[in-house]
């Protein structure tokens, strides 16, 4: 369980994080989503005591992450996954991670053998590849088998089979009964893999819910056509609904299509045409942060002039 | 070429580093001054008979030339190594395919760079310097403009340095490992050659960049005895052959670097 | 404590940095080596009159200038190293105190440059002895003073330490060196030019002028030179003095921990 409570940290006279508060709970696999520059990663160092805030507090298990005592049993996290020396290979690199919180080297080979590095443990880090620096990192998240996990971007720059094993990582993860925090800056990643959604924009909180319930909240409606239009409203208006005329059809809004259809089959209305028009996530996404976003593209104008 | 050297030019004066570089430079001449109003007051004190026996030691400018020649060559070092460091390295060979024009571009933005540097710091450090002692040591006996060639030498040594950084830098690509290599020849070079053999000390003696100045102005070698009564090493190339010394540590450098960046892979 | 000393053991022993000053450290053995061994073969052939004017300087204190800065090199990188490539932020999320971590670092480079330094001095001696033998040439035909030899251990546990110091709060090896440099070599030149008895009183304290006097060794009386100050601090004082630089260097280090790790 992940609290952030109030949290506020400037750089400078930037704002990275506003009064930020959200929890993260066990057993479900948390999306932490927002544009570029929201806030995101900012927020994850602070969880990891790694930046002090301004003002707020981040806890771990209700404590902050400087008082555990051997925080990789707790708290795995994978930041950035080219932050290693180049120089060290793979298995030493996880070693020296291993030991400062008392884990065995039979846990450090365990692991590598479970993210798929076990036969290039003995190479030097320099030589791997973005995906394999990707699993070096996550590999050095799972070391302590910890409760907690929390991953920054993990699909960055991976291959689609290596996406797909990340997101069933953290799906089994979850499913264990751990709590799983991701960042990303994508719905369409965020939409298959996360149970719950925390969006962020300018370091404020702006939505967070299940998946479940934004997809309900952002459904725009049931287009309907019938040529015994008017009746076919009036009738859903009385049941309950919002029905506003559009291009020839009418937009229905608070009844579902079985009910529209049963509506219509019990009035003997002629339905032609019936189609449900949820907007999906992604757009849902763009109209949530649109107002946040750091760095708007420009017009193909502005960048002419 | 312009386009490429104005990019160079931006990339060194834009970054943290060549700013606490010149500030140190800036601190140097400050420092310089009181080191100088610290070395009148000591010759001073001492008795008339000890100062007729004794020089009194060079000008302080020739007392800090080696760090300024070390914050060139760190100047120099950086302007690959940090390329290397975050990977700006592939994004710039991208730009300009020509690998030897960003050389060239580099190699004339650091000199010109650590040029007014070392400029700056030997002539205002000899301007307040001469202004404190004025003629009570006989380091600054001499007017401004028979000094001039000398102090013009001492900072022309500094951008060979830097050179000498740049070169280094692109071989190993590594920061600490080429300040490592210029710290061995700036200061231990110097110790080592205490410990060799005549004539080989001399020889090693006078291509240490520390001896490049003297050597390229055409100062006389100053033949001291060290403690055990045995000569200290000192100088031995004339004026053209100081200059092709200092000609040779460029061109190895460049050719060095020319070498590594041709030949082999960025990653 | 023990997993993080034994983590920052491994990492110091698994970059190649760590194996080239290894390197550097015994080619200077070598190269002193080779130094006697030519000084001696010059003697040899040389006239009983040429040879009243042979000396060889100590080549144990080239060899420990060598080890002094090469501790303070890897000292420097044992934090830049971890700045630079961003596996600070892991270090510290793994240990959340930060002074532990520094205080592990300052075990396992503490623990190396003793023994290194020690053994560097007492190698460099005895094969250079070796190889004088019996020839009565100046500086190696005193008995050997083991005391002045041991200094060599705590002198290059200062600089491994100083190093870690600076390389911790400026977090940047090119800056932490030319610091390094500077207290190394500038500062002396300095000192020397400071009045009478500044001169003396200052190049006292200095780095390279500590163990001498932690020896109780007088180094003007050595070599009979106006330039070297005399002795002015007991073995104690100058044992206080190198503390004081270790402590002045990683205090601010220490303080400077609590900074954010981007």
């Amino acid at each position: 369980m992940i609290e952030v409570i109030e949290l506020t940290k400037r750089y400078g006279r930037t704002l990275a994080v506003d009064g930020l508060s959200f929890q993260v709970k066990p057993g479900l696999v948390t999306g932490f989503l927002g544009p570029n520059g929201a806030g995101k990663s900012t927020t994850m160092r602070a969880i990891l005591g790694l930046d002090a805030p301004d003002s707020g507090r981040a806890l771990v298990d209700g404590r902050p992450y400087i008082e555990i005592r051997q925080p990789m049993r707790v708290v795995g996290a994978l930041l950035d996954a080219s932050s290693v020396h180049p120089g060290r290979s793979a298995l030493n690199h996880l070693r020296a991670l291993a030991r400062t919180n008392r884990i065995g080297t039979s846990a450090v080979v365990s692991v590598m053998e479970r993210v798929g590095l076990a036969g290039v443990a003995r190479k030097k880090v320099g030589a791997f590849s973005l995906g394999m620096k990707q699993r070096l990192g996550i590999a050095a998240a799972l070391l302590g088998d910890p409760a907690v996990l929390m991953f920054d971007e993990p699909v960055n720059g991976l291959d689609p089979e290596g996406v797909r094993w990340i997101r069933e990582l953290m799906r089994g993860l979850a499913g264990d009964g751990r709590t799983v925090l991701v960042s990303s800056h994508l719905m369409s990643e965020m939409q298959l893999t996360a149970d719950r959604l925390v969006i962020i924009g300018r370091g404020k909180l702006i939505e967070d819910a299940t998946v479940g319930e934004l997809t309900k909240r952002f459904q725009r409606g049931v287009l309907v056509r019938s040529p015994r239009g008017e009746e076919l409203a009036a009738a859903l208006s009385s049941a309950g609904a919002t029905v506003t005329p559009e291009g020839g059809g009418l937009s229905v809004q608070g009844l579902d299509v079985p009910s529209i259809g049963d509506l219509a089959a019990a009035k003997g209305i002629p339905l032609h045409e019936v189609t449900p028009r949820g907007a999906s996530l992604e757009e849902a996404y763009m109209r949530l942060t649109a107002d946040s976003v750091e760095h708007k593209s420009a017009g193909y104008k502005a960048v002419a002039s | 070429m312009t386009g490429v050297l104005s990019a160079e030019w931006l990339k060194l004066r834009s970054v943290r580093s060549t700013h606490y570089l010149f500030g140190v430079a800036v601190l140097l001449i400050g420092g310089a001054a009181l080191l100088s109003l610290a070395r009148v007051t000591a010759w001073e004190n001492l008795s008339a008979q000890t100062r007729a026996e004794n020089s009194g030691g060079g000008t302080t400018e020739e007392t800090i030339l080696q760090f300024v020649q070390l914050l060139g060559g760190i100047v120099g070092v950086l302007t690959f190594t940090s390329e290397y460091a975050t990977g700006l390295i592939r994004s710039t060979f991208a730009v300009v395919p020509r690998r030897p024009i960003v050389l060239v571009a580099k190699a004339a933005v650091v000199a010109a760079g650590t040029a007014v540097m070392a400029s700056a710091v030997m002539f205002m450090s000899y301007a307040f310097s001469e202004a404190v002692v004025g003629d009570r040591m006989p380091a600054y006996e001499p007017g401004f403009g028979e000094q001039l060639p000398h102090l013009a030498a001492l900072a022309g040594s500094v951008v060979v340095v830097a050179l000498l950084g740049l070169g280094l830098g692109a071989l190993l690509r590594s920061a600490t490992g080429a300040i490592a290599i210029l710290v061995v020849l700036l200061f231990i070079g110097q110790m080592v050659v205490m410990f060799l053999p005549e004539p080989f000390s001399h020889w090693i003696y006078s291509a240490l960049p520390v001896s490049l100045p003297d050597q390229l102005a055409g100062v006389p070698p100053r033949i001291v005895d060290g403690p055990a009564g045995d000569p200290v090493p000192h100088t031995v190339l004339s004026v053209p052959g100081a200059w092709a010394m200092a000609a040779g540590y460029v061109v190895a450098s460049l050719g060095a670097a020319y070498l590594a960046i041709t030949r082999r892979d960025v990653r | 404590m023990t997993g993080l000393i034994s983590a920052e053991w491994l990492k110091l022993h698994s970059v190649r940095s760590t194996r080239i000053v290894a390197a550097v450290i015994a080619a200077s053995i070598a190269g002193g080596a080779a130094l006697t061994w030519y000084v001696a073969s010059m003697w040899d052939k040389m006239s009983p009159a040429d040879r009243e004017h042979l000396s060889i300087s100590s080549v144990e204190e080239l060899t420990l200038s060598v080890n002094q800065l090469c501790f303070a090199v890897l000292g420097i990188l044992a934090m830049t190293g971890e700045y630079r490539t961003g596996l600070i932020r892991s270090t510290f999320a793994a240990t959340p105190a930060r002074g532990k971590v520094l205080a592990a670092k300052a075990i396992v480079l503490g623990v190396c440059a003793l023994v290194v330094g020690t053994a560097t001095s007492l190698l460099t001696y005895a094969v250079c002895d070796a190889i004088i033998g019996e020839r009565p040439i100046r500086f190696y035909d005193q008995p050997v003073d083991l005391t002045a030899l041991l200094t060599a251990g705590p002198s290059t546990l200062m600089f491994a330490l100083i190093g870690l110091g600076l390389g911790t709060a400026l977090r940047s090896s090119a800056g932490a060196i030319a610091a390094v440099v500077a207290l190394w070599y500038v500062l002396p030149i300095v000192a020397m030019n400071l009045p009478s008895p500044w001169d003396n009183r200052i190049g006292a304290v200095l780095l390279t002028r500590l163990d001498p006097q932690l020896a109780g060794v007088d180094l003007a009386a050595k070599y009979g030179a106006d330039g070297m100050p005399g002795l002015l601090l007991s073995p104690a004082g100058a044992a206080a003095v190198m503390a004081a630089y270790t402590l002045a260097a990683l205090i601010p280090a220490t303080l400077s921990l609590r900074r954010d790790t981007r």
